[in-house]
């Protein structure tokens, strides 16, 4: 069996933890382009979450107390179209936003995750749409405002303002990526897939612009920044893991009619067109489909 | 082994010769073999200092890039790099602000972003990191190596790419006090300057209020005129000059006085252009960042020309016939 680590990252409340459930419940399933052909042997953490999904309610943010190791998931899988193909097992470690907050915050990384970064071969970003953790570039009014105010003065109501804006974030994180994503890997070009999340927020115009142009629209400097990366190959996910909001009382009814794994959806573009695919394994297959440099 | 002592002021240690002129090997005073054995051993005594907590790996800080840095980024991709000099107050904080607000919200006409290695610098820039360490102005460019509390001074790194275009382009931008360009024109001190011999075009920042203020006009033209004289002294061969007149929503030069200041800048031999800018705006019609795209797309023109492959040259005599002989490829 190959041992592949991809590793998921994004600012608190961008989406992980529910996506990782899903992704199980899909792989569990065997309904997509990946399957588990066995059950691992430690999925306490995937199947908590994945017990709020299948309640209607969406799984809560990470503990920040939780123990790390028990946020690693595990799992064996093939490829559908190659079911006679080794099996690879994928190491997805969990971890809180806030880890990812605090290194863009510090320039710093535990030792642990930095060596989980240098060995991953693979990474899943995730930006959440509508997440109230997301925060907005200034403005030119606040900026004035903030350039004539001494530091001092700035209240506790205003210290919102302080933060970092999502987009710079995802920017960093990016930039931590190009500077360790595999770096301990002989002859791998990494993958890294950035997965919109809660996609089914969208109108149908914007959903049908694609993922690629709402990243333009929102975080500007993160769109740029993805078309001047060469140290990875990137591609642009939008992902509903149940297809819709069970805020909303008619959806949550439907959602109890169905079943989990027939929910969910992944738009994608290909060929400039796109394409809406129920199949949350999707960036995960494409993620570890990373090319082998040794063998071209 | 050392010879010690008991006698005071023998020097048996130093000369071997006893003080009182015994023999060294018989001198009951002499107690070399029992004093050296220390009375007192210290390293067991004093506790080991504490060993420095383990710190966590790093990645590369994205604040303003150092002259080292800069220099390594320069080896490897063409950088333009513009000058920015200014008076305190001037509004060459507020133009980088604006620059970043531009383009954080993809407002930049004909750019867009493509990278910056000092993305947090500009974030803590726009956040009102404007004061300089508890008000104490940098003597020099900071080579930090941590995260600092306060703001540096060193350079701003921006990669924008050409709108329609499969191109970029890198900009670095001083992030210097105005302090520094005050103490050029009054005690012509340019040791913390010296990069403006590299740079491929320089930005004047004035300060617009000053010009539409009839109490000011003088002063200011004084100064801007002052300030193109200690450049054209400095700068041998000077880059082109922007002269960017700032707050453009309080008001605009008379044309007057744009006139006086081409005048000066011909006679001193600077090719030299103006522009205004409104970093941020009052709401009278101004639209913040005016005037900035136009400056960045003026500021990287005159180097895209590429060199005439084989330059006429205009050399006499001995050093004509060493150009023949490299151009014929020939050993003479």
């Amino acid at each position: 069996m190959v041992d592949q680590s991809i590793i998921l990252i994004g600012g608190p409340d961008s989406g992980k933890t529910n996506y990782l459930a899903r992704l199980w419940k899909a792989l569990n399933s065997q309904h997509g382009v990946l399957f588990a052909p066995n059950v691992p042997g430690d999925i306490r953490y995937v199947e908590e979450a994945l017990a709020h999904l299948l309640q209607g309610i969406f799984a809560p943010r990470s503990d920040k107390n939780f123990d790390e190791i028990k946020q690693s998931f595990s799992v064996p899988v093939v490829s559908t179209n190659d079911p006679s193909a080794k099996q690879i097992q994928v190491v997805v470690p969990d971890v809180t936003g806030e880890l990812w907050q605090t290194a863009v915050e510090t320039c710093e990384l535990p030792e642990q995750w930095m060596t989980k970064l240098r060995n991953a071969s693979g990474a899943l970003v995730f930006v959440r749409i509508g997440s109230d953790q997301n925060v907005e570039p200034l403005d030119w009014v606040t900026a004035d405002q903030l350039l004539k105010m001494p530091a001092v003065d700035i209240c506790p109501e205003q210290k919102d303002i302080q933060k970092i804006p999502t987009q710079v974030l995802l920017c960093e994180l990016i930039r931590f990526l190009e500077y360790s994503l595999a770096a301990d890997l002989d002859n791998v070009r990494p993958r890294v897939a950035i997965l919109v999340t809660a996609w089914d927020r969208l109108d149908m115009e914007s959903r049908g612009n694609g993922p690629s142009a709402y990243i333009a629209e929102q975080y500007p400097l993160l769109a740029g920044r993805l078309n001047d990366i060469s140290e990875f190959d990137i591609r642009v996910f939008g992902v509903s893991i149940v297809g819709g909001d069970f805020i909303d009382p008619a959806f949550q009814e439907e959602f109890f009619k169905a079943d989990l794994k027939d929910v969910g959806y992944v738009d994608l573009e290909e060929n400039g067109k796109v394409q809406t695919k129920s199949d949350v394994t999707l960036p995960v297959a494409w993620v570890i489909s990373a090319s082998d440099c040794s063998e071209q | 082994m050392a010879s010690v002592c008991r006698q005071e002021s023998c020097t048996i240690a130093e000369t071997g010769v006893c003080l009182l002129n015994n023999d060294p090997a018989k001198c009951p005073n002499l107690t070399a073999e029992l004093d050296t054995e220390p009375l007192l051993d210290v390293a067991s005594e004093i506790m080991a200092p504490l060993a420095e907590p383990p710190k966590n790996p790093s990645f590369p800080l994205s604040l303003t890039l150092t002259p080292d840095q800069t220099s390594e980024l320069m080896s490897r991709r063409y950088c333009h790099l513009v000058g920015v000099l200014g008076a305190p107050d001037a509004g060459k904080t507020a133009a980088l602000v604006s620059l970043y607000l531009l383009v954080a919200r993809n407002q930049l006409n004909g750019f867009s972003f493509a990278d910056s290695r000092s993305l947090r610098a500009f974030d803590d820039l726009s956040h009102g990191a404007r004061r300089w360490n508890e008000g104490q102005v940098p003597d020099q460019m900071t080579a930090h190596t941590e995260l600092p509390d306060d703001r540096s001074a060193g350079f701003l790194h921006l990669r924008l790419k050409l709108e329609d275009q499969d191109k970029t382009f890198d900009l670095l931008l001083p992030d210097l006090p105005g302090e520094w360009t005050t103490e050029m024109l009054d005690n012509s001190r340019v040791d913390r300057l010296e990069f403006l011999k590299r740079a491929d075009v320089i930005w004047l920042m004035v300060d617009g209020r000053q010009f539409a203020r009839a109490n000011t006009r003088q002063l200011v033209l004084h100064r801007t005129k002052l300030m193109l004289q200690k450049l054209a002294g400095f700068l041998k061969s000077a880059p082109p000059i922007k002269l960017v007149i700032t707050r453009r929503d309080s008001g605009e030069p008379d044309n007057d006085a744009l006139k006086f200041l081409h005048a000066e800048a011909r006679t001193r031999g600077l090719d030299m252009e103006i522009h205004l800018i409104a970093s941020f705006s009052d709401g009278n019609g101004i639209a913040p960042g005016q005037g900035i795209a136009e400056l960045i797309a003026a500021s990287c023109k005159n180097n895209s020309q590429a060199p005439q492959f084989w330059p006429q040259t205009q050399i006499n005599g001995e050093e004509e016939r060493a150009m023949f002989r490299f151009r014929s490829g020939k050993e003479i």
